[in-house]
C-alpha cells in the first residue's frame, strides 16, 4: 500500500499541496482528477519521491519512501512521467528493455526480451519494435514509454506488492488508444498491482477507476467511488463549468456532459 | 562477452608496448672532441659529416665555417633567410620539430638552438643516440664569438672559427672608430610586424635587437619590459624615439614609410615627424651569427648618418668580413 | 524488416541474438582495425625500419633474439620516439573517445564535446597557469610529483570547467543546448584571454609550452608522458562500463533514470570526475586536440546505436584508431617535418560538426 499522510508542499507563501492524505491499495485503480494547477503532478512527484514534501510523509508498504534502497524500490514500483525526452536513436525494443534495468545482473536475458515484447504487445506497439524512438509520433512515444514502465513491474518480485504511477498517460493518444491504455492499467490492477493514474478526462476516470480523488488548489475536495465524487455539485464547484451528470447508457458509471454553450446563452438572455 | 576478450587482448598488447619503455643501451664511446652544450654539459662529437642545424644563426655559422656541404637538413627559418640553405630538406618551424623526421635524415650531429621545441623533442633527440649539441640563444655580441668557437671545435674547424671570431673583433673595432665620430645617441625604437600578426610589436630589453641598438650607438627607449609587446599610442609617444628601426620584410608588409606612420603614436614622435625610418636586412635579427659585426657596422652607419660622409672608403674591411659568408 | 520481426516473434531468441551479434561484430571489427593501425603506426615513419627489424628490436627488449639486423639508430628511433608516441596516441585517442561519449550521455546531447564546450580549454588554462605561476613552486617538489603536477593541474581545470558548464547549461535536469554551446564559447574565450594574459608574464620557454598546447601535438611523446597519462586514462576506461546502464537510463531523463533505480547524483558526479580525469591527462600530454570526442561517438552511434555498453568500449577503440591514424598522417606526410595534429583533427572535425548541425536542423524541420 502506498500511503500519503497530510502532504504539504509550500513554495514561498503558495501551497501547492495542502494536507492531502490518500491510499493506493494493491489491486485497485485510483484516479486523480482536477483542473489545471490543482496540484496533480505535484502530488505524483511527491508520491514517487521526486519532490520532498514540506510537511507530511509518504509510506510504501509501511516503510517511508526514503528508506527504500533505490534498486529495491524500482523493482516494485514504476513511474511514468509526462516529460520523458529521449533524442538518441535507441530502437523501441531497447527503450522498453531499459525498464528491465532494476532486475538485471549483467546483460538482459531471454526472459527480459520476452517481457519487453509482451509489454509492447500490451500497448499495441509490437509493429514499432525496430523503429528508432526519435522518429515516432507523440502518441507512439507515449505508448512505448508505457510499455517500458509496464516491463519494469511485469512480474512480482519475490511476491512483493507492485505499484504503477501514471501521470496523464493518455494526453497524446487517440480515442481508441486512450481506452486500451487504461484497460491495460486496470488489468494490472486486477493482478494485484496498486495503480494511481492522473487523468484530465472525467469520463475516462469514471469508466476505469475504482476510486477517484478530486483535487483543487492543492486540497482534496472529494474522494470515493465515481458515483460519489462525480456529482454535478462537486464538478461545478471544482471546474467552474456547468455540467449535466447522468448514468452511462451502457456502463455502470456516471457520464459527465459540460453545458457551457447553453449556460452562456442563458446569461446573455 | 566477446569484446571483453578483445579488450583484454588489446590491454595486454598495450602492456607489452609499455614494457618496451626502457632506454636503449647507450652507444659506445668513440674518440672525438668534447664541447660544452647550452647547459654546460660536455658533449663528445666524433662524427660531424652529416649535420642537421636548427636555428638561423647556427646554420649561418656552419656556412661561414665553410662546412655547408655537411648540412643534411635545416629548420624553416634557416631555409627562408639563407639562400644557400634553400634546397636542403626542411625539418619544420623550429618550435614544432619532429624528432623522428630529423633522425630520418641520418644525421651524425644535431646542433639545435635552445629556443627550439617542443622541449620534449630536444630530449628525444638527446636520447636517440645521435650526438645532439644544444646552443644558447644568445643576446650579446660577445657571446657570439664563444658560440662560433664551440661550433667550430665540434666540426673540427677551429682555425677557421678563430678567424671568424677575429673578424668580428675587427668589425667591432671599425664600429668603435665610427662611434668615436658619432655626435649623438639617438633613441631607436624597433617595430616589427609578423606576416600574420594584426598588430605591430616593439622590442624591449633582453632581445637581440636591444643589444644591436646598444652596440650600434643607439638607445632603446623601451627599457621597462623584457621581450616583445604590442605597440600602444601612449608608450610610443612617451618614448619619443628619434628613429624607428624595422626589418626590410616587415617594412614592406607595413606599406612603407606612410604605413609605418599610421602605427600607434608614431606620427607624434620625432621619428615620425622627420620620417626617419630605418629598414635593415631581416637576417640581422635572426639571432647573432658570424655576420653580427657586419650587421652592427651597417646599423651604426644608418643610425649615425653624420659619420657616413666622413667615412667613405674605409668600410672595406667590414665589407670583406661580410662577404665571406 | 517485417519478415525479421515475424521470425523474431516465432523464435524470440533469434532477433536478440542477431542484434547483439551485430554490435559485438562491429566491436570486433574496430578492435581489428585498431590492431592494424597500431601495426602500421609502429612500422611506418620517417625513419625506415622494416617490419622484421621492428620485431627484432622489440624481441631484443624482451630477451628474444631474432635474426634480422638493425642499427642502433633504428633501435633508438623505434624505442624512444615511435613506440612511446604510438602508445600515447592509443591512450589519448581512447581517452578523448570515451570522454566524448560519456559527456554526450551526461548532457543528453550529441553536440557536447570536451573541446567544444570549453573543458579542454579549462584544462589547458590550468596547465598553463601551473607552468607560468607554478614554476617557482615546482622547483621545490620531488621529481615524481613534479611530473604529475601537470596532469593534476589540468585535471583540476577540467573538473572546475565541467562543473561550471553543467551548472550553467542545466536547469532542473534539462540541458539547454544553446546555453551549453554559448557557455562553451564564453569559456573558450575566457581561457584564451587568460592565457593571453599569462603569456604577458611568461618567459620564452614557457611561451613555447603554451603554443604547444594551443596547437596540440603528439611530438612530445615520451615514456615519462605515457607513465604520467596512463593511470588517468586507464582508470576511466576500466570504470566507465559500470556506469553504462545508468548513462543509458539517464538519456530518458533524470527523473526516469531515478525511477529505474539509479542513483543519478552519484552517476553524474562519477561521470564528471572520470571525464575530467581523462580530458585533463590528454590535454596535459598532447595539448588541445579537438573534435575527436565529437566525431567518434557519432560515427559509432550510426554503426551500433547509442547503447553505452557498446558505445563506450567502441569509442575507446575507434578514438584510438582515429588519433593514431591522424598522427600517422601528421608525421609522415610532410616528413621530415610534421603537421600539428590538432590542426589535422580540426580540419576534418569542424566540417563534420557543421554537417551535424545542418542535419539536426533539417531533421527538426521535417519532424
Amino acid at each position: 500500500m502506498i500511503e500519503a499522510r497530510a502532504l504539504q508542499v509550500a513554495i514561498g507563501p503558495k501551497l501547492l499541496l495542502d494536507g492531502v492524505s490518500l491510499e493506493v491499495r494493491a489491486g485497485e485503480t485510483v484516479a486523480v482528477v482536477g483542473p489545471n494547477g490543482a496540484g496533480k503532478s505535484t502530488l505524483r512527484k511527491v508520491l514517487c519521491g521526486d519532490m520532498q514534501p514540506t510537511g507530511g510523509e509518504v509510506l510504501m508498504d509501511q516503510k517511508p519512501l526514503a528508506e527504500w534502497p533505490l534498486t529495491q524500490r524500482a523493482r516494485v514500483r514504476a513511474v511514468m512521467g509526462q516529460d520523458s525526452t529521449l533524442s538518441f536513436p535507441f530502437t523501441v525494443l531497447e527503450v522498453v528493455l531499459m525498464g528491465r534495468s532494476p532486475h538485471l545482473k549483467g546483460a538482459e536475458g531471454e526472459r527480459d526480451y520476452e517481457i519487453a515484447r509482451d509489454a509492447l504487445e500490451a500497448v499495441e506497439a509490437t509493429h514499432l519494435e525496430e523503429r528508432l524512438y526519435p522518429t515516432l509520433s507523440g502518441g507512439e512515444r507515449q505508448r512505448v514509454q508505457l510499455a517500458r514502465v509496464l516491463a519494469q513491474i511485469w512480474e512480482a518480485h519475490n511476491g512483493d506488492s507492485r505499484y504503477l504511477l501514471l501521470d496523464e498517460p493518455t494526453s497524446n493518444l487517440d480515442l481508441s488508444h486512450q481506452h486500451s491504455t487504461l484497460e491495460v492499467a486496470r488489468s494490472f490492477a486486477r493482478e494485484g498491482v496498486g495503480v494511481l493514474v492522473i487523468l484530465h478526462d472525467l469520463n475516462l476516470a469514471a469508466q476505469y477507476a475504482d476510486r477517484l480523488l478530486m483535487l483543487k488548489d492543492g486540497k482534496l475536495i472529494a474522494s470515493g467511488n465515481p458515483q460519489t465524487v462525480l456529482t454535478r455539485e462537486i464538478i461545478e464547484e471544482t471546474f467552474a463549468i456547468p455540467v449535466i451528470v447522468t448514468q452511462h447508457p451502457h456502463l455502470d458509471c456516471p457520464l459527465v456532459l459540460p453545458t457551457r454553450a447553453r449556460a452562456s446563452r442563458k446569461m446573455e438572455g | 562477452m566477446k569484446f571483453k576478450f578483445v579488450f583484454t587482448l588489446l590491454l595486454s598488447l598495450f602492456c607489452a608496448l609499455w614494457l618496451c619503455g626502457c632506454r636503449p643501451s647507450s652507444s659506445s664511446n668513440k674518440a672525438g672532441v668534447s664541447v660544452a652544450d647550452a647547459s654546460g654539459q660536455l658533449v663528445t662529437v666524433s662524427d660531424s659529416s652529416r649535420i642537421v642545424s636548427v636555428g638561423t644563426a647556427i646554420t649561418e655559422t656552419i656556412y661561414a665555417l665553410g662546412a655547408g656541404s655537411r648540412l643534411v637538413g635545416v629548420d624553416n627559418s634557416s631555409s627562408e633567410y639563407l639562400q644557400q640553405a634553400a634546397g636542403l630538406p626542411k625539418v619544420g618551424p623550429r618550435t614544432a620539430l619532429n624528432a623522428e623526421g630529423i633522425l630520418s635524415l641520418k644525421p651524425t650531429l644535431i646542433i639545435i638552438t635552445m629556443d627550439a621545441g617542443p622541449p620534449q623533442v630536444i630530449d628525444q633527440l638527446k636520447n636517440s643516440g645521435v650526438t645532439t649539441l644544444t646552443m644558447n640563444a644568445n643576446y650579446t655580441v660577445q657571446s657570439v664569438k664563444a658560440k662560433i668557437e664551440t661550433i667550430a671545435r665540434a666540426l673540427g674547424l677551429e682555425a677557421k672559427g678563430q678567424e671568424l671570431s677575429n673578424s668580428i673583433d675587427n668589425d667591432m673595432k671599425h664600429v668603435k672608430s665610427l662611434m668615436d665620430r658619432a655626435l649623438a645617441t639617438p633613441k631607436v625604437l624597433f617595430v616589427g610586424r609578423g606576416p600574420n600578426m594584426p598588430n605591430a610589436t616593439m622590442s624591449g630589453r633582453g632581445t637581440t635587437i636591444d643589444e644591436m641598438i646598444r652596440v650600434a650607438g643607439g638607445k632603446n627607449p623601451m627599457s621597462d619590459f623584457e621581450g616583445f609587446k604590442e605597440m600602444t599610442d601612449e608608450a610610443v609617444v612617451n618614448a619619443a624615439p628619434d628613429i624607428i628601426l624595422m626589418t626590410e620584410k616587415s617594412f614592406e608588409r607595413s606599406g612603407g614609410v606612410d604605413g609605418v606612420l599610421k602605427f600607434p603614436g608614431v606620427a607624434l614622435t620625432p621619428a615620425g615627424r622627420n620620417r626617419r625610418i630605418v629598414a635593415v636586412s631581416d637576417m640581422y635579427f635572426q639571432g647573432f651569427g658570424p655576420g653580427v659585426g657586419r650587421a652592427v657596422y651597417d646599423l651604426t652607419l644608418k643610425l649615425h648618418p653624420e659619420v657616413n660622409a666622413e667615412n667613405k672608403g674605409t668600410t672595406s674591411a667590414a665589407d670583406a668580413g661580410g662577404d665571406k659568408r | 524488416m517485417a519478415s525479421t520481426t515475424a521470425a523474431a516473434r516465432i523464435f524470440p531468441g533469434l532477433r536478440r541474438k542477431a542484434n547483439r551479434t551485430r554490435g559485438s561484430m562491429t566491436l570486433l571489427g574496430l578492435a581489428l582495425l585498431l590492431a592494424l593501425i597500431i601495426f602500421l603506426s609502429v612500422d611506418k615513419g620517417a625513419v625506415e625500419i622494416s617490419l622484421a627489424q621492428c620485431l627484432s628490436i622489440i624481441g631484443g627488449r624482451i630477451g628474444l633474439h631474432l635474426p634480422w639486423d638493425f642499427t642502433a639508430q633504428q633501435e633508438a628511433t623505434l624505442l624512444t620516439i615511435r613506440l612511446p608516441r604510438v602508445v600515447l596516441g592509443l591512450l589519448v585517442g581512447a581517452g578523448l573517445g570515451i570522454s566524448g561519449a560519456a559527456m554526450q550521455g551526461l548532457f543528453r546531447n550529441p553536440l557536447a564535446d570536451p573541446s567544444l564546450i570549453g573543458i579542454s580549454s579549462g584544462a589547458a588554462l590550468a596547465a598553463t597557469l601551473s607552468v607560468v605561476v607554478g614554476d617557482a613552486v615546482a622547483f621545490s617538489l620531488p621529481p615524481l610529483l613534479k611530473l604529475f603536477a601537470f596532469p593534476l593541474a589540468a585535471f583540476a581545470g577540467a573538473l572546475i570547467t565541467t562543473i561550471l558548464v553543467y551548472r550553467l547549461a542545466t536547469i532542473a535536469g534539462q540541458t539547454i543546448v544553446a546555453t551549453l554551446l554559448l557557455a562553451g564559447i564564453a569559456i573558450n574565450a575566457l581561457a584564451q584571454a587568460l592565457s593571453g594574459f599569462l603569456t604577458f608574464y611568461a618567459t620564452d620557454t614557457q611561451i613555447r609550452s603554451l603554443t604547444f598546447w594551443k596547437l596540440g601535438s603528439m611530438g612530445g611523446a615520451s615514456w615519462a608522458n605515457v607513465l604520467v597519462a596512463s593511470p588517468f586514462i586507464i582508470l576511466p576506461i576500466l570504470l566507465f562500463p559500470r556506469l553504462s546502464r545508468a548513462l543509458n537510463a539517464l538519456l530518458l531523463g533524470e527523473a526516469e533514470a531515478g525511477h529505474l533505480g539509479f542513483d543519478i547524483e552519484r552517476v553524474k558526479r562519477e561521470t564528471v570526475i572520470m571525464v575530467a580525469l581523462s580530458v585533463g591527462a590528454c590535454v596535459a600530454v598532447t595539448g588541445l586536440i579537438s573534435f575527436v570526442g565529437l566525431v567518434v561517438p557519432h560515427l559509432l552511434r550510426l554503426m551500433i546505436g547509442p547503447d553505452h555498453r557498446r558505445l563506450i568500449p567502441g569509442s575507446a577503440l575507434l578514438g584510438a584508431s582515429l588519433l593514431l591514424g591522424a598522427d600517422l598522417i601528421a608525421r609522415t606526410i610532410v616528413s621530415p617535418a610534421e603537421l600539428p595534429i590538432g590542426v589535422l583533427t580540426a580540419i576534418t572535425g569542424a566540417p563534420f560538426f557543421l554537417w551535424l548541425l545542418l542535419r539536426d536542423r533539417k531533421w527538426r524541420v521535417i519532424h
